[in-house]
């Protein structure tokens, strides 16, 4: 039985379907209906009838929604404060439209602009990073005046350091007016501060008192002037204060360590975070020697110890100082030469001496001797370079989504030109909507930027904060960015919709894919390739971290804990804390050596001949060991023996060397040799030849290495039984305390020493990984919209094919084709990009992985993977509709 | 029957011209115009109601839902004096419209 009612209601929700029909029209529709039907009843129609014909004979609801959006448009009042008195009337208009269309299509809209959010979010952490290291000892006043003195020395191998001679400063100084002011900078090891009872274990600097004109760290008490004025004077960090003083004032108390009794002169306010070398206390230059040594040491041409700063006048050139340095210093080193009688004087005066800029030693600055390790100026630019491919990835991705929606709206573009719109209203209309999606995702990045800081924190280590994203032309450079992808992801859909003739519109017409190429597909295919390429570069990454974590360093590393033992009370007991470490059950074997083992600094250089008497000039590393260091670590001896305890004359003239340095002095027979290595004025006999194992980075080639024997020394290994490290560390402890009473010995598991080295290459990999993820997340919102507007498109095909027996799984097959097409032609230009790069990056290294095609054929399924799991849903939903469905639709 | 274009462009001053008459709604001003027109001007489908709408945007019409008696709530329009300006304005076009095209078509229908 039919209902009239009912009908009515079913035709009402069939006009409710136009977001542009507003309640009040829908009414009076309603009411217009009515009337036409009980006129037509009158004229001896039923019911039913009536209905049909006079439902017929009213506009669809699609068109009847056009007439009065632009109906409300085109008659809209300008209220006095309305902006359309401000902006073009047509600006404005597309504005508007563009906020009606984004309300209406939401899930479309928040694809789009949630994309671009977290690209843009993505940009910005990247970003923030990327300005963070580049802003590094900035916070100087004049810091551009400031530089370092480095040198470079190219023996048998290259050399490098930013430490100089100590007479150098006074020296330049004296000769070149164009320098201003210097200071000198020693690093020195934690050392033990003792106030009254307090003890604490710090590392700080030795400055000359010049060092508060050449740097603007801040002083909380005291003035720059007379900090380090007095001999005796010592500068503390706020935190160290506050540790040794509590709350009293520490300003003229007393501190007595190693070095002597030291009267607190001044405090430091915190050191900024992006400072290249930090520090705890600051300690005249002067008191680094005894008196009676000081005028000796400090006058010493041939002890590369101290980092030295140089202010330049204004008007001064870095290259003319430069270039005036090098024949002042290579003169000195000559007459050195010719004064002492000593020939290796003249390998100094090789000695290539340069400056670098202050702010550039953080990123820049890769020498073998730094204060502290530097960043990575090609981690940055890597991810300046990430970060660009994202923001590339989220625009591709708004271009697919407008695109994809843009063919929803041909009707609506073929009314607007039909109704006068012109060409250049249209792409105003087109671009206004991209602008306020862009708009839209920059509020909303730095929402997730906010959301994501705390992890990215964590990731890269550095103490990055939202207001960073405020400061100087970050701003400027964020909103442009957001500009410049509104206006690449709305110009190339505005051009193409702009450009369709009206009637083609109106007909919906589709631009037929297969004429000429579709931008779209080579979008997607651009897509695919930089995600490819982004995924490959953090699994290589990955690969490499790995491979130098497991990599054979030649010696057994598991569960050495090194033993920093040179404060005062311990020195001169180091036998009986051996002794007692030997003792302990959960320690294995102790031994010690006199440079930290993974980090053996101590280096010289010196001509020798080769067989074939050939002059080779030796850089070297040196450190002492203990008699039974070999066999603590498990280092083979290949040629000779072992240091002995039997034999006297071991500890003092005997040395080890290792296979790089026999290679390289060019010996058949190194054993037996003696030759005085360390300018000591003795000769050194080599006993001994041992397997070569990693002593520095493992970024560096195994250099050769002397090792003499100094039982004793002064840092103690300890083995600690498998699985027992916190055990053998608590026996550490307790040993070392029975000896020095109350204060905590500096105890290190070799295996995080490992790690923190490493950690940089560890991070870079994670934060690699993590934007990896990104883009393959980002790629996927893009191919779901293609997805979408693909099906749309091919509803009636598949319609037809379905009705002529096709089954689901075939169908899916033929829509699903074209992406696999995408993914496989993007791994062709992402593989060699990305193998360009990474390859790069692996010669960072002097051990590196092999770039295997591993990495590159598990992005290109992840890539596959989540082309299929994206693009299948909606296929799926199209190709198992009903085709009667899906036919009459069109 | 009356091409689109000129049916387009005559929509606005029949509609004022019929409510410079009085009160009205949708359904019968669309009901007055077939008759007016003898058939030619067909605006059979409810397109009328946007053009309405775009009137009352811009002033020239009013608007208000009212129940007459024994009827349904309708929504009924009234000119406002904008509109009668507008209307007059139109007039004037259309008059000397109607009359240059008079003018060209006299001597043509007389030479037939």
């Amino acid at each position: 039985m039919f209902d009239l009612n009912r009908a009515i209601i079913g035709w009402r929700k069939s006009l409710q379907k136009s977001p542009d029909i507003q309640e009040t029209d829908l009414a009076e529709l309603e009411s217009h209906l009515r009337d036409e039907i009980e006129a037509r009843i009158e004229r001896g129609l039923d019911p039913e009838a009536a209905f049909r014909t006079a439902a017929a004979d009213s506009a669809p609801a699609a068109e009847l929604g056009v007439e009065f959006e632009l109906a409300r448009l085109g008659g809209r009042r300008r209220s006095f404060l309305s902006p359309a008195r401000f902006l073009s009337a047509s600006l404005w208009k597309s504005i508007l439209f563009g906020f009606r269309k984004m309300r209406r299509t939401k899930g479309q809209a928040a694809l789009q602009v949630g994309g671009l959010a977290i690209g843009l979010a993505a940009f910005a952490l990247i970003m923030l990073y990327v300005r963070y290291e580049r802003s590094y000892d900035t916070f100087h006043v004049g810091a551009e005046r400031i530089f370092r003195v480095a040198f470079e020395i190219t023996l048998e191998s290259t050399t490098s350091g930013a430490i100089v001679p100590a007479p150098l400063a006074p020296f330049l100084l004296e000769r070149l007016p164009e320098i201003r002011t210097a200071t000198r900078v020693v690093p020195q090891d934690p050392i033990l501060l003792r106030s009254g009872e307090r003890g604490i274990r710090n590392a700080g600097i030795f400055a000359d008192a010049g060092f508060f004109k050449v740097f603007s760290f801040p002083l909380r008490r005291g003035t720059p002037e007379q900090a380090l004025s007095d001999l005796d004077s010592i500068v503390l960090s706020r935190a160290l204060a506050e540790k040794l003083f509590g709350r009293e004032d520490p300003l003229g108390r007393i501190l007595s360590c190693s070095l002597g009794d030291f009267k607190v002169t001044g405090i430091l306010e915190d050191i900024p975070e992006n400072s290249h070398f930090r520090f705890e206390w600051i300690i005249p230059l002067d008191r680094r020697f005894s008196p009676d040594r000081r005028a000796e040491q400090m006058g010493r041409w041939n002890m590369d110890d101290y980092f030295t700063y140089l202010v330049l006048d204004e008007r001064a050139e870095a290259r003319t100082v430069e270039s005036k340095m090098a024949p002042l210093l290579r003169d000195q080193y000559r007459n050195l030469a010719r004064t002492s009688g000593k020939d290796w004087w003249n390998i100094r005066a090789g000695i290539r001496y340069f400056l670098q800029p202050l702010k550039s030693i953080h990123l820049e600055s890769h020498t073998n001797y730094e204060l502290q390790p530097n960043g990575n100026l090609k981690a940055v630019r890597l991810f300046a370079a990430v970060a660009f491919l994202i923001l590339l990835i989220a625009g591709i991705n708004a271009v697919q989504l407008t695109m994809a929606r843009a063919g929803l709206r041909f009707r609506e573009v073929g009314v607007r030109k039909s109704l006068g719109a012109g060409r250049g209203q249209l792409l105003c209309q087109f671009l206004g909507e991209a602008q306020l999606a862009s708009t839209a995702a920059l509020a909303a990045a730095v929402g997730l930027v906010g959301l994501a800081l705390p992890l990215f924190r964590r990731l890269t280590g550095k103490p990055l904060v939202l207001e960073g994203l405020l400061e100087g032309t970050f701003p400027l450079l964020l909103i442009m960015t957001a500009i410049l992808t509104g206006l690449f992801s709305g110009l190339f859909p505005a051009v193409r919709m702009s450009a369709i003739p009206p009637l083609s519109a109106l007909r919906r017409d589709r631009i037929s894919p297969r004429r000429g190429f579709d931008a779209r597909k080579i979008l997607v295919i651009v897509q695919f390739g930089l995600t490819i390429a982004l995924v490959a570069g953090g699994l290589v990454v990955f690969k490499q971290i790995r491979f130098i974590r497991t990599r054979d360093i030649g010696y057994d590393r598991a569960g050495i804990i090194q033993v920093r033992a040179v404060d005062a009370a311990v020195r001169g007991n180091r036998e009986a804390l051996i002794g007692d470490l030997k003792g302990n059950p959960e320690i294995l074997s102790v031994s010690s050596v006199s440079q930290p083992l993974v980090e053996i600094g101590a280096a010289g250089g010196r001509p020798l001949n080769d067989d074939a008497g050939h002059e080779i000039r030796m850089h070297f590393y040196f450190t002492g060991v203990d008699y039974n260091f070999a066999d603590f670590a498990g280092i083979e001896i290949v040629q000779g023996r072992n240091f002995s305890p039997e034999r006297s004359t071991d500890s003092q003239t005997a040395v080890l060397v290792n296979e790089a340095f026999v290679s390289r002095a060019g010996w058949a027979a190194p054993v037996g040799k003696r030759i005085d290595l360390l300018e000591e004025g003795v000769e050194n006999e080599i006993v001994g030849v041992v397997r070569d194992f990693h002593f520095r980075s493992m970024r560096e080639e195994i250099e050769p290495l002397v090792m003499t024997c100094a039982p004793n020394s002064s840092f103690v290994l300890v083995r600690a039984r498998p699985g027992r490290i916190p055990e053998a560390l608590g026996a550490v402890r307790e040993a070392y305390k029975t000896i020095n009473p109350g204060i905590e010995p500096e105890a290190v598991v070799l295996d995080e020493v490992f790690d923190r080295l490493y950690s940089a290459d560890a991070k870079l990999g994670w934060m690699l990984t993590a934007f990896s993820v990104l883009a393959v997340l980002l790629s996927a919102f893009g191919i779901l919209g293609l997805a979408a507007a693909m099906a749309e498109r091919r509803t009636k095909e598949i319609g037809v094919r379905r009705v002529l027996g096709a089954s689901t799984a075939a169908l899916c097959s033929i829509m699903l084709r074209d992406f696999l097409r995408a993914v496989l032609l993007a791994n062709v230009f992402a593989w060699p990009v990305a193998f360009f790069i990474m390859n790069d990056w692996l010669n960072n290294f002097t051990y590196r992985t092999r770039l295997g095609l591993g990495a590159f054929i598990a992005s290109a399924l992840i890539a596959l993977a989540v082309a299929l799991l994206t693009a299948g849903g909606h296929t799926l939903k199209a190709a198992s509709a009903n085709p009667i469905q899906s036919l009459r639709n069109e | 029957m009356i091409s689109k274009n000129l049916a387009a462009a005559s929509t606005k001053p029949i509609i004022l011209a019929l409510l410079s008459q009085g009160e009205d709604y949708g359904y019968q001003i669309i009901q007055k115009v077939k008759t007016l027109s003898g058939g030619t001007l067909d605006w059979s489908d409810n397109m009328l109601y946007p053009v309405l709408r775009r009137l009352e945007e811009t002033g020239l019409v009013v608007s208000r839902w009212r129940i007459s008696a024994g009827e349904r709530l309708r929504k009924y329009y009234r000119i406002t004096e904008t509109g009668r300006e507008e209307l007059e304005a139109e007039r004037r076009q259309w008059s000397g419209l109607i009359r240059s095209l008079q003018l060209v078509w006299d001597p043509l229908l007389g030479r037939e």
